[in-house]
């Protein structure tokens, strides 16, 4: 069973100095298994990440970081005077926020689901089976998309028809597009979290719902208290390590999908990135754009920890 | 990289009819042909055709290095095809540079794919990791000669060009090395591409219009009645309503490909998203001019009436693609090269298609002026500090003359497996004339019978069409007759316009100006945004004034008086 | 364990059942769309004529990705890498989530640790400075640049000592007491009973890697040396006509069927590889070892 991170009454008496040398002793391995891995993040990125200073110069690629000119918030400025930035920027919180939430709660659901069936085989060829959208690039699913989503004679509309519905013209209209964009990413992209969740609930200790039966409990009932406790703190986890894509809305797909009738609605600041980048080479923007978008997820997260510890008081990492 | 880059068509141009055109519609401020511009602007008297003083009294474009020096290059082998004897690094091309001119090439990466190129070449570039020749665009060459990191050209040209490439440099009014040039000095070689290739024509399903007894269309309006016949009448009559008369997609126009509907603007006199003259010799983008107006308002029209798919805002260019190769579309407005990429496939999946390719019907019957596109969408850049720049023109000096003033066979293609040499060179440029003679002289050689006078490729594209002639299943004789061969094919379009002069030139000369890079991407997106609504009914025809006020407020009107200060 | 037989838990599993089902078909159903494309002749597939049943079938597709012969080295690169890859992967992530996993009490140096790495997942560089770091170090073209950058990921750390910090304190107190250190500790206790969330971890990576194909392009100079999704998606050509002198060299453009077969070469082997590594997600594995 998982468990918060509280801190305990110790088991030994921690203080005095004898202890202490033993505890120093005890912990080297601790230093030197992580060692390893400390130099190559400092090698593969931290270095790298010198580069963000690109983000507040004019960069040449000759003169390099240490010889281009610095333009302090120019390009941030840039970016904040495109006309459309609002919208822009609306739209990718918007759009990013929704697949993060809704995106969760279906694979919860999914894996809550799964966890129930008793078919070891059935259970395994779905899990399979709903992992494989994953493989799939946007460049294919838009095209098929435009196909399925078609308002003459697409196969969702089609169906909307025998209930008695007019065709929907999802990619075509402002107030349908976020909403393809984010049911068609969910698709695409649930069964990733649900394998995360699914490995959680099998870590869950059988005799804890054997305990809860005898005491009289339902499947609903014990769901509501084991299982979702349970896996609390992965969905808590996974909810936070996701807020580092709040500004991501997924520039492949709505740079497959979107078209100028539905601009307004679905423009993304990495689409609107990507059209600059025609007219002007320069990775200044593009950087301070990232930038940006870290620093915003970094402020996000940093909250989302204290609040989490400050409730629940559980520390994520 | 966008899709309307993909289909930069090359290698074709008649440059020798575009210097004529070109001089005869062009304005009188550019020289008229390359052996006379002027030397640079460094005020010297320097002598630099033919009299030289004793220490360059020795320069030879053709030669050789003795000992060889290093060349390094990037290159992508996409369309290139090998044989046991030639890879990428190891190939007679680059064997004859080290032959004949001591020029020893190496490859400091290679890709596959064009697009993999692009990707590679703008981290190359960003990374200042370089090779010493290499081939950019326009936008990457502005950056850089802004950085600083390639070599001025302009002396080094003047000197080491052959008299042959300075010739053809100057077919095109030197338009090309006008854009190689940034304050007066010559920063690269550009590669000479055929504008042909932006020419737009319509091509239309023949059969449908024999089926329903139409004419081919001469003005828009008949255009517009075709649509309808092709809508609503069954030509494929198979007794559903499932057939469209115009295909368009979402982007709606395409400089360099179809199905943008580029064409049925120009047949308005309007050529959106391009720079041309106006009267009065001023350059202005096309699509804020009125004559935008009655184009819009046509495309409107069909669309209201279910002409073209209520869903092409939505489309792009594949998807649209299938329905032509599917017969359900009856029209499309393309350019030469359009049975390659867009409708190949029609003739196996419907029996009886036929297509046939026409020039652009105006609004008024008189013939339509077809937009030309710029003649150098790509340039060799040497880097800078690299101890031999001359050697790019030599390369250049070594192209013209193995390929036109002394043919050399063995550097063409294999004359016994087909494979094509010619792409190993790495600085070369498009044949210029070729296709047009071959298809004057397929065309002839196809009436007369007399094969005996026509060059190799000729005979070898005459085969093609008899092969085609006898299997109408065969798709590369099939390509081969529409492009080149006779009864409305695709060269027999451009022949016209050649000849008749309908044309209009691209006036922008420079990659871009200081607020182009700053604003043209939200222009073009609102005008692409105006255009989607006007044609789909959101809004009336008064939403066109609104933008053409909001284009000039919002940063068009500066573009474009940069543009005509730094033309 | 036993479950009480109702109605209304038949009911239950039916509709599960029924729903699950028709998801996974849901799901099922494009790639059986794009596997028929595969098969059909491009002619067919350029007029967008093939739904759910290869059109006019013809192997050429296939033939034109495992015809070339760099499809062998690039194929044979990619187990490698991804092999390699995943194997450092995991256990760096094993190493690093492991002592991470402590608490601060125990270990203070902790929250230090902490810090340095989550900084690297909020902050990045971007694609020319990795470059020209990787480049600095003397990696490009070498099969060490598509394993090295990715091999600390933090967020498998993360979820890898979330999953650590599950496991009963007593395990490691009891383990100390019986005179074992923290290496024992790990390599011996915690990871057996870690099956679930590494079998998971080793999925994801492994994953990552072989579908990884723009690290290869950027960072090797020779499609020789390229792993099998970089060949894939550079084989795809493109009209870019800008380059071409032959009309009839237009031929060879690729077309539909050929995109959609990469799709199923590129998939398969991770395919095959799944069933095995599901069944460690298998309930039951041994928890609470810890005697009384």
């Amino acid at each position: 069973m998982l468990r918060g991170d509280f801190d305990p009454p110790y088991t030994l008496q921690e203080g005095n100095d004898e202890m202490k040398s033993n505890r120093w002793k005890r912990n080297l391995p601790l230093h030197l298994m992580i060692i390893p891995g400390v130099i190559l993040i400092f090698l593969f990125a931290y270095i790298p990440m010198g580069g963000i200073a690109m983000a507040f110069q004019k960069f040449i690629p000759n003169r390099g970081l240490f010889g281009s000119e610095w333009v302090g918030f120019a390009n941030f400025v840039y970016m904040i005077n495109m006309p459309d930035i609002y919208d822009v920027v609306r739209n990718t919180v918007l759009i990013a926020m929704s697949k993060i939430v809704l995106g969760q709660f279906v694979a919860i659901m999914a894996a809550l689901l799964l966890n129930e069936m008793r078919n070891r085989k059935v259970v395994r060829t779905v899990q399979t089976l709903i992992y494989m959208p994953h493989f799939l690039s946007w460049v294919i699913l838009g095209g098929i998309l435009v196909d399925v989503l078609s308002t003459n004679g697409g196969i969702v509309n089609q169906l909307l028809g025998v209930f008695g519905i007019e065709p929907i013209f999802f990619l075509g209209s402002n107030s349908w597009f976020p909403i393809t964009l984010i049911a068609s990413d969910i698709w695409k992209e649930f069964g990733f979290s649900t394998i995360i969740y699914l490995a959680a609930l099998t870590s869950i200790n059988p005799s804890l719902y054997e305990a809860a039966y005898i005491d009289g409990a339902n499947r609903w009932k014990q769901t509501l208290h084991i299982t979702l406790p349970g896996i609390g703190p992965i969905v808590v986890l996974l909810a936070l390590l996701s807020l580092g894509n709040v500004l991501n809305a997924g520039f492949e797909q709505v740079f497959m999908l979107y078209s100028p009738q539905v601009y307004r609605s679905g423009d993304i600041i990495d689409t609107m990135v990507y059209r600059i980048g025609f007219q002007d080479f320069q990775y200044g923007v593009s950087t301070a754009v990232n930038l940006f978008k870290s620093v915003i997820s970094m402020v996000l997260i940093l909250i989302s920890y204290r609040l989490v510890y400050k409730i629940a008081n559980y520390r994520i990492f | 990289m966008s899709k309307g880059r993909r289909h930069v068509l090359t290698g074709m141009v008649a440059l020798l009819a575009v210097t004529l055109t070109l001089s005869a519609c062009s304005t009188s401020n550019t020289s008229s042909n390359g052996e006379s511009v002027s030397p640079p602007a460094t005020g010297q008297n320097n002598p630099v055709n033919g009299e030289s003083s004793a220490a360059d009294e020795t320069i030879d474009p053709l030669g050789k290095y003795d000992p060889p020096i290093d060349l390094s290059v990037v290159r992508s082998t996409e369309w290139l095809t090998f044989d046991d004897e030639n890879t990428i690094d190891d190939n007679i091309w680059y064997d004859a540079y080290l032959r004949d001119l001591g020029i020893k090439v190496s490859n400091m990466w290679t890709v596959p794919s064009g697009e993999a190129f692009q990707s590679k070449l703008n981290v190359s570039i960003s990374s200042n990791d370089i090779p010493d020749l290499l081939s950019v665009n326009a936008i990457q060459l502005k950056t850089l000669v802004e950085a600083g990191m390639i070599e001025d050209l302009t002396e080094i040209y003047e000197k080491y060009a052959s008299e042959d490439l300075k010739e053809i440099m100057g077919q095109d009014n030197n338009q090309a090395i006008h854009a190689s040039s940034f304050d007066g000095k010559m920063y690269a070689i550009p590669a000479l591409t055929p504008a042909i290739g932006t020419l737009k024509m319509l091509w239309i399903r023949q059969d449908w219009l024999d089926k329903l007894k139409l004419q081919p269309p001469q003005t828009t309006e008949e255009v517009l009645q075709i649509a309808r016949a092709f809508t609503n009448d069954d030509p494929d009559g198979n007794n559903k309503k499932d057939t469209y008369g115009l295909s368009v997609n979402k982007d709606i126009t395409s400089m360099w490909n179809a199905p943008g509907v580029d064409g049925l603007f120009q047949g308005f006199g309007a050529y959106p998203g391009s720079w041309i003259q106006d009267s009065s010799g001023k350059v202005v983008y096309g699509s804020i001019l009125p004559e935008m107006k009655p184009a819009l308002q046509m495309l409107n029209q069909m669309y209201k009436e279910g002409l073209i798919d209520k869903e092409f805002g939505v489309q792009d260019s594949t998807k649209v693609f299938e329905s032509l190769n599917a017969g359900k579309t009856g029209m499309f407005y393309g350019d030469f090269a359009s049975p390659i990429y867009a409708n190949k496939d029609t003739i196996l999946n419907v029996d009886g298609a036929v297509w046939n390719a026409y020039p652009l019907p105006s609004v008024d019957g008189t013939p339509a002026n077809a937009y030309l596109g710029s003649t150098a969408s790509s340039f060799f850049v040497v880097k800078k500090g690299y101890k031999n720049p001359e050697a790019a023109v030599k390369l250049a000096n070594y192209w013209v003359h193995t390929q036109y003033v002394d043919v050399d066979r063995s550097l063409g293609q294999n004359a016994e497996t087909g494979v094509a040499y010619y792409p190993y060179a790495i600085l070369s440029f498009s044949p210029p004339l070729i296709h047009l003679t071959q298809h004057n002289e397929v065309v002839k050689a196809l009436q007369s019978g007399d094969t005996s006078t026509i060059s190799e490729d000729s005979q070898i594209k005459i085969e093609s069409i008899k092969a085609y002639r006898e299997n109408p299943k065969d798709v590369g004789g099939w390509l081969t007759d529409r492009i080149f061969g006779e009864g409305h094919s695709a060269m027999e379009v451009v022949a016209s316009y050649l000849d008749n002069q309908l044309y209009v030139n691209n006036a922008l000369n420079v990659p871009t100006t200081p607020t182009m890079s700053e604003k043209m991407s939200t222009l073009n997106k609102m005008e692409i945004t105006m255009m989607t609504r006007i044609i789909m009914g959101d809004v009336g025809i008064e939403e066109f004034d609104k933008f053409v006020q909001d284009w000039n407020r919002q940063g068009g009107e500066q573009i474009t008086k940069e543009v005509n200060e730094m033309n | 364990m036993v479950e009480p037989n109702s109605l209304s838990r038949k009911l239950f599993h039916a509709a599960n059942y029924s729903f699950m089902i028709a998801l996974s078909l849901l799901c099922l159903l494009p790639f059986i769309h794009i596997w028929a494309i595969s098969f059909s002749d491009s002619a067919a597939v350029n007029g967008g004529l093939v739904k759910l049943w290869p059109v006019d079938f013809n192997l050429d597709a296939y033939s034109y990705i495992l015809g070339d012969s760099k499809f062998g080295s690039a194929f044979w690169i990619s187990l490698q890498r991804t092999v390699l890859g995943t194997l450092i992967n995991v256990l760096l992530c094993v190493l690093v989530a492991y002592p991470l996993s402590k608490e601060s009490t125990h270990f203070p140096a902790r929250s230090v640790y902490v810090w340095y790495f989550m900084m690297t997942m909020l902050i990045g560089g971007g694609l020319v400075p990795n470059y020209m770091a990787i480049k600095a170090y003397g990696l490009i073209d070498s099969l060490w640049a598509l394993i090295l950058p990715g091999a600390v990921s933090v967020y498998f750390i993360v979820l890898m000592l979330n999953f650590f910090r599950g496991l009963p304190r007593e395990l490691e107190e009891s383990a100390f007491v019986d005179g074992a250190g923290h290496w024992t500790i790990l390599f011996k206790i915690y990871m057996p009973l870690s099956l679930p969330s590494i079998a998971t971890i080793s999925l994801f990576a492994m994953v990552g890697h072989w579908n990884a194909w723009f690290d290869g392009l950027l960072y090797l100079n020779r499609p020789e040396n390229y792993p099998l999704q970089t060949f894939l998606q550079t084989i795809i050509t493109q009209p870019d006509m800008s380059k071409l002198h032959d009309v009839s060299q237009m031929m060879n453009v690729t077309t539909r069927n050929v995109k959609t077969a990469q799709i199923f070469v590129g998939m398969l082997p991770i395919l095959l590889v799944y069933p095995f590594l599901q069944r460690f997600f298998i309930k039951g594995i041994v928890v609470g070892s810890v005697k009384g």
